[in-house]
């Protein structure tokens, strides 16, 4: 008797355990992208979310921006870079004020999208986006 | 013998179960680095230094509401300390601080107290 019982309360607590794994307790809609890296005639561009990238399968994906400024700059400078999947890195680089706003507003949930020129490092475009679908 | 051997495989697989969940199933680069203190210099993530395993590091930069200085500072597991202070200027590069942030800054002299330079790095690599 007591032997059956502690079958049926291992198997139950079992059955708890693996129906609180398989089955998740939140919906909604995720579009936490990977990172992609995208070249054509003449710019580049690197997107992705941080939730994308650092949750990835592989261990070469990362994306993120940095905020710089040295004592005698005149003014912080951003710069933003993307490992896709394949290890192919590329970054920006700007003065631009506003893109040092962007970066401000970043959280480890940020979708970030960049562009540049192929024959310059300077950013042509940042686009930091928060919302619900990029949390993990 | 039989009621036993069900109770270690019942056990077992509720062990792994169990384990199963207490263990991320992420991958992903990623560097926690730890602080790295030298004479006119200081580094580190911030959370490599929160979750580092002695209880000595942090790192991390502070503004006043009534100033316009900022002051970045970090010690390294062995205890020692490095700190300088920047203007207005530094304060842009400290809002963007998270908790998934690399800093850097230097001086140009050990005695110096003026921040030289100052780097934050938010990138998906320095996600714990």
């Amino acid at each position: 008797m007591k032997t059956t019982l502690t079958k049926m309360l291992g198997f139950a607590a079992l059955g708890m355990t693996l129906l609180a794994t398989t089955i998740p307790t939140w919906a909604g809609l995720v579009g936490t992208q990977q990172v992609s890296v995208s070249i054509n005639q003449y710019a580049t561009s690197g997107s992705g979310s941080m939730v994308g990238a650092r949750y990835s399968a592989d261990n070469q994906q990362h994306i993120g921006c940095s905020i710089q400024v040295g004592r005698y700059d005149a003014a912080p400078s951003v710069s933003c870079g993307a490992r896709n999947i394949s290890g192919a890195y590329y970054y920006c680089y700007s003065l631009n004020p506003r893109y040092v706003e962007a970066v401000q507003g970043m959280t480890d949930s940020s979708y970030i999208s960049f562009e540049r020129l192929n024959s310059s490092t300077a950013c042509t475009n940042l686009m930091i986006y928060d919302g619900s679908d990029q949390l993990r | 013998m039989k009621a036993n051997v069900q109770k270690l495989i019942g056990t077992a697989v509720l062990g792994l179960a169990l384990w199963s969940i207490s263990i991320p199933a992420w991958a992903g680069m990623k560097s926690l680095r730890e602080v790295i203190i030298s004479d006119r210099q200081a580094s580190g993530t911030t959370a490599g230094a929160r979750y580092s395993a002695d209880s000595q590091q942090y790192i991390g930069c502070y503004m006043l509401g009534n100033s316009d200085f900022v002051t970045c500072s970090a010690r390294d597991k062995t205890g020692k300390s490095f700190a300088c202070y920047g203007d207005s200027k530094f304060k842009a590069v400290v809002k963007a601080i998270t908790d998934f942030s690399q800093i850097y800054f230097y001086t140009s002299a050990p005695t110096d107290a003026v921040c030289s330079y100052l780097e934050i790095q938010n990138d998906s690599l320095y996600f714990r």
